[in-house]
């Protein structure tokens, strides 16, 4: 099964508590977490550890962080975009960060959202509610045949 | 930085061998190092070889002479600034002297030289040198200094709030998942938690905004500061409920300033004095110009005042240093930046911030937006 969101983040604390949120919005069980960069690229690449993945079934939504060992946020975000399967997914910025540069920089590779992740859990808990209404609810993704 | 700056050069360019080493001679005096060119060619490739604080140059050569070295050192960025003294024996006539610095000579010393004048003009260019110099090397400090800081900030950003979004995420777990299993002073406890994990986020906010304030852009333009205090009153009543405070904007009040950073300024003494002013059934906060200016500056004065609890007068001048608390955490709320902020932002528009106070009998902040007489 694809999931329908992609979570690339490597702390563990970090995982838990936005799968703990997102089970209040009914979305735990569609998301897949990868922890660090290759990781990302190898699964949405269909590479490497995922190469028997379905190149046709990709997540509606990427979480990313930009704090990642190995390969970056950023990184990941500029290759993502040059390889046709994964080129037109929506990728939320998902970070502790709210340096300009690290905005300007998401933007700049194609990032559709920069989100910074609050400490206070309630306001993290009202942000992945609004995310998940919006990126799977009212967003209209590109029709695969595009791709 | 590692190896000692080399003795400052002085290039000596005359065709006539013996000339130079009379000119060696009469420049012993001065601490530098001499460097010889016998023609222009030569002279232009020094200059580009390194730095010269001074280039003594015969006009009369063959082949190239003084004006047209002169011409190409000056047309060319890497030798542009290094300064030209033309030695020569023409006789000093208007013109001569005239074509002298038409050519881009900083002076000229007319044949024969008196070795006193020739080593006090050679000193003043030596001296002009390691003063440039040494310029030079602390601005490059100073920016090592600001990539360490940038360096640090992005680090702070980053790292120190991410372990606490796991004490208060996981503590709001607890409460909301196994709070059959927690007594109520179990309960308190992870409130506790969240709060302190809150307040440590906010502070490593402010402080990273605080730092920022020092490093940003100042743009400035005209600002209408009474239609911003009235946009940020209405924006505090918004998130603060039902008070009965009075809010006096005076019409009109305009400044030059950076839009960006004065609503930051305003914005912290005006929440200020909501703040302390809370106690009261009803309070009253103004915002406007001094009647005429401040006396030391001749700048238009702008306050904000408040009937609240005020401050201790005699601690006033700590008040714009960062993590200054005068009241009690469990009193007024607050990281102890805030005013820290507002100091930081004045300061960098030239202005001076200071504060008027009786325990008891409110505070008044005041402030100018430029330096004294200046017009930035």
């Amino acid at each position: 099964m694809t999931p329908r969101i992609l979570l690339v983040e490597d702390n563990e604390d970090d995982i838990a508590l936005t799968l703990r949120a997102f089970e209040r919005s009914k979305l735990r069980d569609q998301i897949e977490v990868v922890r660090d960069g290759n990781e990302a690229l190898d699964f949405l690449l269909c590479q490497g550890a995922h190469a028997g993945r379905d190149p046709q079934r990709m997540p509606e939504l990427i979480l990313l962080d930009l704090n990642l060992p190995r390969l970056g946020g950023l990184q990941v975000l500029e290759r993502l975009r040059q390889h046709q399967p994964s080129r037109f997914i929506p990728v939320v910025v998902l970070t502790s960060s709210v340096e300009e540069r690290d905005i300007v920089e998401s933007y700049r590779l194609g990032a559709n959202s920069y989100v910074q992740k609050p400490v206070d859990f309630g306001q993290f808990l009202e942000a992945t509610r609004d995310l998940g209404l919006y990126w799977l609810g009212l967003n209209r993704r590109v029709p695969p045949h595009v791709r | 930085m590692s190896s000692p700056a080399p003795k400052p050069a002085v290039l000596v360019v005359d065709d006539i061998e013996a000339n130079l080493v009379v000119m060696e001679a009469l420049l012993g005096s001065v601490d530098c190092e001499i460097v010889r060119a016998t023609n222009g060619n030569d002279a232009l490739k020094q200059l580009l070889r390194r730095d010269f604080a001074v280039m003594l140059l015969d006009v009369q050569m063959p082949g190239m002479d003084g004006f047209e070295v002169a011409h190409y050192a000056r047309d060319n960025p890497a030798t542009r600034d290094v300064p030209i003294i033309f030695v020569t024996a023409m006789h000093e006539t208007e013109g001569n002297v005239l074509r002298g610095y038409g050519s881009g000579a900083v002076d000229l010393l007319f044949k024969p030289i008196n070795p006193h004048v020739l080593s006090s003009k050679v000193r003043v260019f030596v001296e002009l040198y390691l003063g440039r110099r040494r310029l030079a090397e602390e601005i490059e400090a100073h920016k090592r200094t600001m990539a360490d800081l940038e360096a640090f900030n992005y680090s702070v950003s980053h790292d120190l709030r991410a372990p606490l979004r796991p004490l208060d995420g996981f503590s709001q777990v607890l409460l909301d998942d196994h709070s059959d299993k927690l007594d109520e002073q179990a309960k308190d406890y992870l409130r506790r938690i969240r709060n302190a994990a809150q307040r440590m986020g906010q502070l490593i906010d402010d402080l990273l905004n605080l730092s920022r304030l020092s490093r940003a852009e100042l743009r400035r333009q005209s600002v209408d500061m009474s239609a911003l205090a009235t946009e940020i009153f209405d924006e505090i009543r918004r998130d603060s409920g039902s008070r009965q405070v009075t809010v006096v904007v005076q019409p009109a009040v305009t400044a030059s300033g950076d839009p960006r950073l004065l609503r930051i300024a305003l914005e912290n003494l005006l929440r200020n004095a909501w703040k302390f002013t809370q106690g009261k059934a009803s309070a009253r906060i103004e915002f406007g110009l001094k009647p005429g200016k401040s006396a030391a500056d001749d700048q238009p004065v702008y306050f904000v005042r408040d009937d609240g609890v005020g401050f201790d007068a005699a601690r006033a001048n700590r008040l714009f240093q960062p993590f200054q608390r005068f009241h009690a955490a469990s009193a007024f709320e607050g990281t102890g930046i805030g005013l820290a902020i507002v100091g930081r932002i004045i300061e960098r528009h030239g202005g001076k911030i200071w504060a008027e106070s009786e325990v008891g009998c409110g505070a008044t902040f005041l402030f100018t937006l430029k330096p004294p007489g200046g017009n930035e």
